[in-house]
């Protein structure tokens, strides 16, 4: 054979997977939103919930492959690699993110937390998504909700930029006045939250 | 009465020339244990074994052979001179011969064989000077001697048959045994060259038999690998070693429900080597303190995390002295030894709580120690908070306990191969028990003043799908629990979870050797959980 540099490719190697888990995250923009924490050993996930649920999930498995034929190797550029590595990462981002928008609407549907109607993504549809959920308060702070994501489809947003666009100022004002409404109710919400976490006899 | 070690049947070039290097850079107390074994496998019955006491009597290792006879054996280590024969070795090897064996089992009055045991060479105006006494004062009882290539000889017969399988597992050997001795040693490398060895996860190896000799070639082995570290007296590493192999060993007996007559010495061999061990290390720390290993400009930072890395094996010891009531677990409170341990726990993750969590087992038990288990305890819960609790704004927050001193130091120092990503806000495996010790120490009014930023915490927990893996180091099958406390929860509850232990999640071997916990808690501090700390608890409550 030719020498060949072991070392090199090793790093190059390195290199790939460094960009293949920024392109998953990228292409998962749910997913890295998600504190990530690395699990050791086991095949599944369970959790002990406050009333003693205990409702254990397999762990799921996420993969894609590429192939590249000895003639390609030969003629291919670094970009064409990098073309098929992205290609798996955006594989792989889309079954880890289909798989975790599974488990959220299960959750949601579970709990009845569903907008009803199913209308489009609008300001008053974020208003009442809001009421939905809780909000947290960074340093239990007013001035530093910990403000949820929007993750939609690019249709939905541009209708929701349309949305906005179109809004008069009085009509901007109201919702600004609304959201202010219910992030005071959040915020007392928290206090209460906080309050009722306690020891007692 | 003479006994010879039979030449090795197989003998495989690579491997005499890896137990070759070995032995040559051992000194007696690194090949002691394997000695032991392979007496111990050739039909002796092991008596005593005292190496590194200061107790000597001039016998080292005392057994008995089948045919009753009593063996004295005197080890040492290197090429044996005139000169040295005569100012070292001669006086002792005197009272090897003219002393009679102390042993309760063993009849005083009964001659004893004595062997003077050496891995280096016993040079020929020494043999010929043995010779001389042997014909002369010592005739009724002569010396008889094995030599560096007799105990080759012996451990490779340990081997035979269980030998790596292929140029890729001879490697892995290779690797682990030219390896730099002074730091960290790999310890899934370790565990799974080990566990090829002693064919732990093969159910259709069934022959218990086949087992024993499993065990002892993996003594073997271990003590190989753990070769580097003892002769570069990193006595932590050592112990490491030896503890992994004997969870390996307790995981084979539980699984394939192994009788006594095939392990039992070999536990007891290496059970007393790291044992022992640790107590080179303590004494290594309350002779000189800890300062007089830093010797560079570069041990500056890494100072806390190398005290840290010798007092976690300490407290261990001492925990384990007080499970016995071995009264040696005293020294912990000596006040000259005292002031020697200021500093030496560093917090790097959750498994740097593990010495604290050791001593305050310790403390809780000492009049007027109440005060100082409590405030560990409370100071435990305080950190895990600040760092993982919901206030936290640290990147990382503390590393689990599945992460080790030397990756706490790569992340702190940004060495990491790749960018660690992971983040830990909220997230604690050691809390839970923590909890309860302090509802057991019955602390409701401190609990109850952090209850609020507690409750907000996930306790995890790993629940391998069978009990025995437990004694593993990893396992595929089982599950990664997190448990949610509830928000408004009554002291009365607490109390109940507290008390609710009934310890069989736990191996039945490892219950059965409770002295060895905490050793296997240091080497796998992700085993520490509510129901092995509780067990701990309870049994230090007497």
């Amino acid at each position: 054979m030719i020498t060949d540099f072991p070392e090199a490719k090793k790093e190059i190697r390195k290199a790939l997977d460094s960009i293949m888990r920024a392109q998953v995250k990228q292409n998962a923009p749910m997913l890295s939103l998600i504190g990530s924490k690395t699990l050791h050993e086991g095949d599944s996930m369970g959790v002990i919930y406050e009333d003693g649920r205990h409702v254990v999930d397999p762990l799921q498995r996420a993969e894609s492959q590429f192939s590249v034929s000895r003639e390609e190797i030969v003629t291919m550029k670094p970009e064409d690699l990098m073309a098929k590595v992205s290609t798996a990462a955006k594989d792989i981002a889309g079954q880890m993110e289909g798989y975790l928008f599974q488990t959220i609407d299960k959750s949601i549907e579970e709990s009845g937390n569903t907008i009803p109607g199913n209308p489009e993504l609008s300001p008053e549809a974020i208003l009442i998504a809001l009421e939905k959920i809780q909000i947290d308060f960074e340093d239990d702070d007013r001035s530093k909700p910990v403000m949820p994501t929007i993750v939609s489809g690019p249709g939905a947003f541009e209708k929701l930029k349309e949305h906005e666009a179109k809004a008069t100022k009085a009509e901007k004002l109201e919702f600004e006045e609304k959201q202010k409404a219910i992030m005071d109710g959040k915020f007392k919400e928290h206090l209460a939250n906080l309050a009722s976490r306690k020891l007692v006899d | 009465m003479e006994q010879n070690i039979k030449q090795p049947e197989i003998k495989d070039p690579f491997l005499q020339r890896a137990i070759e290097y070995w032995l040559d850079s051992a000194n007696e107390l690194g090949y002691q244990p394997l000695f032991c074994e392979w007496l111990v496998n050739n039909g002796y019955v092991l008596k005593y074994s005292i190496k590194n006491t200061h107790f000597e009597q001039g016998k080292d290792v005392v057994a008995v052979f089948s045919d009753d006879v009593p063996y004295a054996f005197q080890l040492k280590g290197g090429n044996i001179n005139l000169k040295r024969w005569r100012e070292e070795v001669k006086p002792e090897i005197d009272i090897l011969i003219g002393g009679a064996i102390q042993h309760p089992e063993i009849d005083k009055a009964k001659p004893h064989v004595s062997y003077l045991v050496t891995n280096g060479e016993i040079e020929d105006n020494v043999r010929v000077e043995i010779m001389a006494l042997n014909e002369g004062v010592w005739r009724r009882t002569p010396l008889h001697y094995w030599t560096r290539g007799d105990l080759l000889n012996g451990f490779q017969q340990m081997a035979e048959g269980i030998m790596p399988k292929d140029a890729k597992t001879y490697k892995k050997l290779i690797d682990l045994i030219f390896t730099d001795g002074t730091g960290f040693p790999d310890y899934s490398k370790i565990y799974d060259f080990l566990s090829e060895i002693l064919n732990v996860e093969s159910d259709s190896h069934t022959n218990k038999e086949q087992r024993r000799r499993d065990i002892a070639a993996a003594a073997l082995y271990a003590a190989m690998i753990a070769g580097p570290y003892r002769v570069a007296g990193n006595h932590a590493s050592t112990v490491r070693i030896m503890t992994m192999l004997l969870s390996m060993i307790f995981y084979i007996v539980d699984k394939y429900k192994l009788e006594d007559k095939y392990w039992l010495k070999s536990y007891e061999i290496i059970w007393g080597d790291v044992y022992n061990t640790a107590k080179l290390l303590e004494h290594e720390v309350n002779t000189d303190g800890f300062d007089k290993s830093f010797t560079t400009p570069l041990d500056t930072d890494l100072i806390p995390f190398r005290k840290h890395s010798a007092s976690s094996i300490i407290y261990a010891l001492k925990l384990s002295q007080f499970i016995v009531n071995d009264d040696d677990w005293k020294s912990l409170l000596d006040p000259s030894i005292v002031p020697k341990y200021k500093h030496s726990v560093a917090i790097w993750g959750e498994a740097s709580f593990l010495p604290l969590m050791m001593l305050t087992l310790i403390l809780r038990r000492v009049t007027g120690g109440e005060g100082s288990a409590i405030n560990q305890m409370k100071t435990i819960i305080s950190q895990m908070l600040t760092m993982n609790g919901r206030r936290s704004k640290h990147k990382v927050g503390l590393v689990p306990p599945y992460y080790d001193l030397d990756f706490a130091i790569k992340l702190s120092y940004g060495m990491l191969d790749v960018e660690f990503e992971d983040n830990y806000k909220y997230h604690s495996y050691y809390l839970k028990p923590v909890i309860e010790t302090l509802v057991r120490l019955n602390q409701q009014d401190f609990l109850a003043e952090q209850w609020q930023e507690l409750s907000f915490m996930r306790f995890d927990e790993f629940v391998p799908a069978d009990l025995n893996d437990f004694l593993l180091w990893r396992t595929e099958k089982g599950e990664n629990r997190t448990t949610l406390p509830k928000k408004e929860k009554s002291w009365s509850e607490l109390i109940q979870e507290a008390e609710s232990f009934k310890g069989d999640t736990l191996p039945p071997t490892l219950k059965r050797f409770p002295e060895f916990i905490p050793f296997f808690l240091t080497a796998f501090p992700f085993r520490l959980n509510s129901d092995i700390y509780s067990f701990l608890y309870k049994i230090t409550d007497k």
